[in-house]
């Protein structure tokens, strides 16, 4: 906790990703302020008691997916990602080191108002979410920049589908992998469709997580393939 | 009265080669394109940003 000001200060929190998601830093940002504003006021703990605890997530989800449930979902993803290529192979500036690295940097990314209502448009007009239409147009990039026309990106989903576990702490984020299919230079409307059906697919079997999916996946390295990933912001304002 | 806001740390990690994250502000699609600093330069990155916005402005083109 560093001061700044008489009444401002700057509380630093660092957590390993294993025991958070973006989902948790709004729940834990909320509550913070809620804490803060009681007992500043003198008044007791706002905020209603938790109906479980994420052990208890954990434990649900290691019962209920077992048996038929997970050799399902085991069997699409195993279908669904058979002799997909191992690796996007973007033109980078530099070659790829032999041990990972994590150092990263960003670049804002905005389009105005006509752009995005024209693209809210046309994901109308064919029954797709703006999600699946900007996936299209940047699977079409990569696509074009590696000379692949079978890429994966790995699109994260909040996996709170229940009301018990939206107030909860902890790692429920899941990544997706969908597998585009751009061959046979499709036009717009097709490759629209072929990321529809391909998001809708993964996001049925969106139960599996990931890790499970790469253990499935043994072609693959420690990061299974999916070096590119898009996501639509999460947000709790927004749900 | 006492709020907490979210700010950025200036800290940046990249899990993957490229990372868009797009969210819809005020009619606005705006977000970030994240990248491996080991990998791209910047420029490169800029300029896959530009293919992305081209893309999509072909999209809209081409569908309408």
């Amino acid at each position: 906790m560093v001061q700044l000001d008489t009444d401002e200060y700057f509380f630093v929190i660092n957590q390993h990703p294993i025991v958070s998601d973006g989902w948790s830093l709004a729940v834990m940002n909320r509550e913070l302020s809620a804490l803060n504003s009681a007992y500043s006021n003198g008044d007791p703990n706002p905020l209603p008691p938790l109906s479980i605890q994420f052990a208890d997530y954990a434990a649900w989800q290691h019962q209920w997916l077992s048996g038929d449930r997970f050799e399902t979902h085991s069997l699409y993803w195993r279908t669904n990602l058979a002799d997909a290529p191992v690796l996007l192979d973007l033109p980078t500036d530099r070659p790829r080191p032999a041990i990972q690295s994590f150092t990263g940097d960003r670049l804002p990314i905005r389009l105005d108002v006509q752009l995005t209502s024209a693209l809210n448009h046309i994901s109308q007009e064919h029954g797709v979410t703006q999600l699946m239409t900007v996936l299209t147009a940047w699977s079409s990039v990569l696509s074009r920049l590696s000379g692949q026309d079978d890429i994966i990106i790995g699109t994260p989903t909040v996996n709170r589908g229940h009301h018990q576990i939206e107030a909860l702490l902890g790692f429920f984020v899941n990544t997706l992998a969908l597998r585009i299919d751009l061959s046979g230079e499709p036009t717009v409307r097709q490759l629209l469709e072929r990321v529809r059906k391909s998001t809708l697919g993964a996001q049925a079997h969106q139960d599996l997580p990931f890790e499970k999916v790469v253990d499935i996946d043994c072609s693959t390295s420690s990061q299974p393939g999916l070096y590119t990933n898009l996501s639509s912001d999460v947000c709790l304002t927004e749900q | 009265m006492i709020e907490s806001t979210e700010i950025d740390a200036g800290y940046d990690t990249a899990k993957w080669d490229l990372e868009l994250h797009l969210n819809e502000v005020d009619e606005e699609i705006v977000g970030t394109l994240g990248y491996s600093t080991v990998l791209f330069d910047r420029s490169t990155v800029k300029r896959y940003a530009g293919y992305l916005r081209a893309m999509l402005q072909a999209m809209v083109v081409d569908v309408e």
